[in-house]
């Protein structure tokens, strides 16, 4: 499988990699507007916390890591939760409580830890950036096969001629896996990304 | 112990910097998600205001609020009130409705909605609409738009929150009009022109005196509102012919108008039951002989009535066709003996639910009328007299269909206690 560029930037996506995250793509991806909602949530929330796990990781010691970054995470989330309320009411209202789970979510943890890991904090706050730029992209895309195909709306508004060939499943939990299974297998035929983490494993086991 | 401070304290700098930091942006975000949760609010307030801006709850104010009147609020541009009510319909399993009532200073209806409810996608598309526009009196209700259980909740559900606007001298009482008065009488006069309590009938074209006319769905009769004079009357016509005339206060005057009672028999075209009855008596009781019609002078679901001998013993027989899910007209005969206690039941056209939909229990996997199961719940009513009728009788999966059922009954005893002599 020939390695691309793509590859070693996607390995990062929690959603496709481990599948994690894989619960807030089935909750938020059944409506466009609630995926670019969460997609922005996690993107600024994983810039935020890595930036300033970055900037605290040698004060704190290693032994209050894990309460120290959850409450750094908290509080950003927190405070996005506080400005969407405001501005994007209708988007929190599709999200649900799946806004406020992102506080205690292993998807921005997991980031938050490898920036405080990583010597070369430039580089890792990068890693955060495309983390949560793909994880918005692949949520978007979920969002629009199942919108558009489940419930034959785009971005609420309805597809007439789609109207009587719905495929309801797809708007559910059950489509809502279904087709993250299925963004999950083309990525990784045309990124050969299963490869590249494979790979990683090996160079690690050696 | 040095650790222990150390991660304290740096949870505690963490803690206070990030509430310090949401303290701040609630200054900028809370007038804003406030003024959201109050727009939210006015929204669905507003769907039945037109023109609405701003809204006072006044409920704590007022007297009398019944318990299904959640809310009454007054629209601050004095454009009227906007009521929430509630109601739970008769329907085993329904969840309550949510109501909203707009209500303009003239007391006329100017919006009304229903929060989702599975049962209002089976009413006809203009029934709440012909809310629109009526007063307290609601004279342009649509009759017939009910087509579920539900639609009498509805419409006492908004009956109760007008009423607490007239008590409390917020808006002024519409005025029914005698054949108004006439036609909710029917429910409890002629049981065979209602299901459930909502009327069921078909509207017949006036002649004559006759300004309103309606045949039940189900044979069982008719009713006309009829003027004679200056007075308006109700005259309930049952399958037998038999004629009863009723004014405005509910008393029987069907004596002193007897050219009102002749009208409305006149105007009635009954259908004969007679074939189909003695049919489905005959399959139970082959042996039967002397079989004598009786001419009902009840007004219900009971459409035939007759005696008849069977090995050696005496019976009588009444044929009855309540209204089940969807106005389906059901078959059910109901045999008593001497005593007064059940011999046999037959029913037919009985609805089960059935996961998805109400389905003939013979399509229903249950196998034909005459499967096991079916029989068990047919053979429950043996022995059963007037006094010994419970709801026992009901059927969870289909209660529309074991309610009419057990209506049926309970009126078949009603007409076996006058053909017997005893008091109607």
């Amino acid at each position: 499988m020939k390695k691309t560029k793509t590859s070693y930037l996607l390995k990062g996506t929690p959603s496709i990699l481990l599948v994690l995250g894989a619960g807030f793509v089935m909750a938020s991806s059944a409506d466009i507007r609630a995926a670019l909602g969460m997609g922005a949530a996690v993107f600024v929330s994983l810039i935020l916390s890595s930036l300033v796990v970055r900037a605290l990781c040698k004060v704190i010691p290693n032994y209050a890591k894990m309460p120290a970054y959850l409450l750094i995470i908290t509080g950003f989330v927190s405070l996005i939760s506080m400005v969407m309320q405001a501005f994007f009411p209708i988007v929190v209202d599709m999200l649900g409580v799946h806004l406020s789970t992102l506080a205690v979510s292993a998807v921005i943890y997991r980031d938050a830890e490898e920036v405080a890991d990583n010597s070369d904090g430039s580089t890792s706050i990068k890693t955060a950036l495309i983390t949560g730029l793909f994880f918005t992209v692949i949520m978007v895309v979920c969002a629009v096969i199942r919108e558009v195909l489940g419930n034959a709306t785009f971005c609420g508004m309805p597809i007439e001629f789609l109207q009587n060939y719905k495929i309801t499943a797809l708007a559910g939990a059950f489509g809502g896996y279904l087709v993250l299974a299925i963004v999950m297998a083309v990525i990784n035929k045309i990124t050969g990304l299963q490869k590249v983490i494979e790979e990683d494993q090996e160079k690690e086991n050696n | 112990m040095k650790k222990l401070a150390t991660t304290i304290a740096i949870l505690f700098i963490i803690v206070a910097v990030f509430c310090g930091a949401m303290f701040g942006l609630n200054f900028i975000t809370g007038p804003i998600i406030e003024a959201n949760q109050a727009g939210a609010a006015n929204d669905r307030l507003n769907s039945v205001m037109p023109g609405g801006q701003s809204y006072t709850d006044i409920t704590a104010t007022l007297t009398g609020v019944p318990s299904n009147v959640v809310k009454v609020s007054k629209e601050n541009g004095g454009k009227g009130f906007v009521i929430e009510c509630t109601a739970s319909s008769d329907y085993t399993g329904s969840t309550p409705m949510d109501i909203i009532v707009g209500v303009d200073t003239t007391g006329k209806i100017c919006g009304i909605k229903l929060v989702a409810h599975s049962e209002s996608k089976m009413w006809s598309d203009g029934y709440l609409d012909s809310y629109l526009g009526q007063d307290s009196a609601l004279a342009g209700v649509e009759l017939f738009g009910g087509v579920t259980y539900s639609s009498k909740a509805f419409k006492n559900a908004v009956e109760a929150g007008m009423g607490v606007l007239i008590s409390n001298d917020l808006i002024q009482a519409g005025v029914k009009s005698d054949a108004q008065i006439l036609t909710e009488m029917l429910p409890t006069l002629h049981t065979g022109l209602t299901s459930g309590g909502n009327f069921k009938g078909e509207a017949v074209t006036p002649s004559g005196n006759i300004v309103e006319g309606y045949k039940a769905l189900n044979g069982s009769g008719y009713a006309f509102i009829i003027t004679s004079g200056e007075a308006s009357f109700l005259a309930i016509v049952n399958a037998s012919g038999d004629c009863k005339v009723y004014d405005v206060n509910g008393a029987d005057v069907t004596e002193s108008n007897v050219a009102v009672a002749e009208e409305a028999k006149a105007a009635s075209q009954l259908k004969d039951f007679s074939t189909a009855a003695q049919n489905m008596l005959l399959a139970k009781y082959a042996d039967a002989s002397d079989i004598t019609a009786i001419e009902l002078t009840t007004f219900s679901n009971v459409v035939y009535a007759c005696t008849f001998k069977s090995n050696g013993k005496d019976y009588t027989a009444f044929y009855s066709c309540p209204l089940t899910y969807k106005d389906n007209v059901m078959a059910i005969c109901t045999v008593i003996d001497e005593n007064g206690a059940i011999a046999s039941q037959d029913v037919k056209t009985f609805l089960f639910g059935h996961g998805v939909e109400y389905l003939p229990i013979y399509k229903a996997g249950f196998g034909d009328v005459n499967s096991g199961v079916f029989k068990e719940y047919e053979n429950k009513f043996v022995g059963i007299t007037s006094g010994t009728l419970t709801d026992d009788v009901l059927v969870s999966t289909a209660t529309l269909s074991s309610t009419a059922v057990k209506l049926a009954t309970s009126e078949a005893f009603v007409a076996f206690d006058v053909v017997k002599g005893g008091q109607q």
